[in-house]
Order: structure tokens, then sequence, then C-alpha cells
């Protein structure tokens, strides 16, 4: 992940020295955690799992973390794993939940909403989004999230996927092709 | 560099609604699927520019780190569990149960290789003139004392790798 991590030259402690901390039970490491990947992380939640429970998956996903944190390999990023772990159970969601039919209503809903946003209507624009989003299949979204709302690098985004890289690219391709697709479905009506 | 990756990082930026260098005009201006497709980016970008920050609940934290109490005081009681086993006292008792049961073996293993080396001496005397047998069962007693040493050496080592791993299996036991 880009953001939040590059301390090099500042005294704090990294997130995977924190991680140590978590994992000897200190509370304020964790607190510091929380504090550094509270925005990133909801916002992920928020778009990948369709608004839905994201305060709940949050929660859940900083319990997995403390839960699972004797177990971290301060080598490996930590960005990279508290995403695998948000993504996983935005997929567990998804699985457990009664999946929303991409019907042509939906998609002319979508388009439409996007054509009409006005500039500066920032409810409007996420409902906007959210409905594009959600006529895209589970792994293009996942990879749209992250790669442009989050501005993921594509080789991380990779890694929380647990695809190729060259899988990434494809999946992003045809993801925005297709909200493209939409958006100009909308505009040309 | 490829078609797509080019083709990757415009969509990419229209999609988020930012503005295209002039490299990134250019490629557009000269891609056929990337012409095709930036209208409908563009429209994408706009909403996804003017998209309000996803605000968490000011109270998210706080309900997390009490959820988190528990998991952090068994973190806790778990690191004091490793640092107290792991050294000193721990790899005494430890080094204790290994060599006990050695040291009080040891003079029967002695008694029996004694009355084995014997053994061995008068049957080789039978049929080998009693230099040549003799020299067969020093040879023999010697081997025998170097694999011993090595045995009743190794025992501190041994415990000593095999501690971490008692706590661990311990641990894991418990939770």
């Amino acid at each position: 992940m880009c953001r939040g991590t590059d301390r090099d030259d500042a005294p704090l402690p990294t997130d995977e020295e924190l991680m140590q901390a978590v994992a000897t039970g200190d509370a304020g490491a964790l607190r510091e955690l929380t504090g550094r990947w509270k925005r990133p992380l909801y916002a992920f939640l928020l778009r990948a799992a369709g608004g839905r429970d994201t305060d709940d998956l949050y929660q859940e996903t900083w319990l997995r973390v403390v839960r699972a944190a004797r177990g971290f390999d301060a080598r490996q990023r930590f960005s990279t794993w508290l995403f695998q772990i948000a993504l996983n159970l935005a997929r567990d969601l998804h699985r457990r939940a009664l999946p929303e039919p991409v019907t042509p209503d939906v998609l002319e809903q979508a388009s439409a909403a996007c054509a009409d946003a006005a500039p500066g209507d920032a409810r409007d624009a996420a409902l906007d989004v959210q409905r594009l989003l959600a006529a895209l299949p589970d792994a293009q979204r996942e990879v749209v999230v992250l790669r442009v709302l989050e501005d993921v690098p594509e080789d991380e985004v990779a890694r929380i996927v647990g695809c190729p890289r060259g899988t990434v690219k494809s999946r992003l391709h045809h993801g925005l092709a297709r909200l493209a697709e939409i958006a100009r479905a909308g505009g040309s009506r | 560099m490829s078609a797509v990756i080019d083709c990757a990082a415009v969509l990419t930026a229209l999609a988020r609604g930012e503005r295209l260098d002039a490299a990134g005009e250019v490629h557009r201006a000269s891609c056929a699927e990337c012409a095709v497709l930036a209208d409908g980016l563009a429209a994408v970008g706009r909403a996804v520019a003017t998209l309000p920050p996803a605000e968490p609940p000011s109270d998210l934290d706080e309900r997390v780190l009490l959820a988190a109490a528990p998991l952090l005081a068994e973190n806790a009681r778990a690191a004091a569990v490793v640092r107290t086993r792991s050294l000193g006292a721990f790899d005494g008792r430890r080094l204790a149960h290994a060599l006990v049961p050695a040291i009080l073996l040891f003079p029967l293993l002695v008694v029996a290789d004694a009355w084995l080396l014997r053994f061995v001496h008068e049957t080789l005397a039978a049929f080998l003139p009693r230099a040549l047998s003799t020299w067969f069962v020093l040879s023999y007693a010697a081997l025998l004392a170097a694999f011993g040493c090595l045995v009743f050496g190794a025992i501190p080592l041994l415990v000593e790798r095999q501690a971490p791993l008692l706590v661990w299996k311990e641990d894991h036991v418990r939770s």
C-alpha cells in the first residue's frame, strides 16, 4: 500500500513493529495501527462490500488482526496482510448474502445516475459509484476498488487478491471497459 | 512496455477523474481502444472525483479496542509465558529432567558394557591369539566410550533446541 507506511525517516515505529507489539498485548500499538489505517481500510470495505455491514466488517478485520498477531511474519508487509483479511471478510459476506441480480434495470439506473451526476453532489456521486461497482463481477470489482479508488500498486493488488499480476491487469481492463460502457450508455440516452 | 500497460495507466487515470499528462493525451489520441472508452470513463471519473471521503463513525476505533481487549490480554499472557519459560529456570528444569535419567542409567550401562566386553574377549581368545583379541576388545571399548561421550554431550543441545517447540506446543494445546 502506498500510503501510511513511508516513514523511513521518521522516528515512528513501522506498522510491522507495531504488530509485534500487538502480539505481546500492547493496546497502544493497536490504537496507533487503527489510527493509521482507519480511513483506507474503512473506505475499502465500504466499496468492496457494497456499503453493507461496513462497521461490522471493519471491527472483525481488526479482531482477526489481533487474534493472528502472534503468527504475523514481520518480513511481510502489514498493509498487504491487513487488506487480505479485509478482502476475505468482504468475500465471505458476498457468499453469505443473496447476490443482487444485475438486471438491465440496475444497469440503467447506474448509467442514468452517472450521466445526471451534478459536479459537487458528493452524496449522489457515492451512490453512483456504488451502483456502477455493483454492476461488476466480484473479481473485477475487487481489483477496480483497490487500483482505482484506493490507489494500490498493481503488484500489491496481485498479492492481496492472490492472483498473478497479469490477471490483475486483465481484470482491471475488463472492469474499466464495462464501467465505461455503462456510463456511455447512460450519456447517450 | 506493452500497449496494455499504457492503456491501463490512461484508463485508470480517467476512471479516477485525473487529468492526463501530455504523454497520456498522446496515447489516448493514438489508441483506438482508449478513444472508445475515454468518454465513458470520463463520466465515471467525474463521479469518482466527487466521492465524499469515507468517514468512519468517530467511536468505531473505541469499539474495536474494547472488543479486542480480551484478545490483547490473551496475547499478553502468552507472551509472558514464552518470556519466562524460554530462558533461565525453564532451561534448567528441562535440562535436569533430561539429564537425571541419563545419569541414573549410566552405571547400569557401564556394567552391561563391561560384561559384554569381557564375554567378547573370552570368545575371541578361544580361537585368536590373546593379544589380538585384547586389541579388538580395547578398540571396541574405545569406540563405545566415544559414542557414549557424544550421546551424553548432545543432551543439553537437544534440550535447548526442543525448548521453544515445547513452549509453542503447550501454548497451542492451552489455547
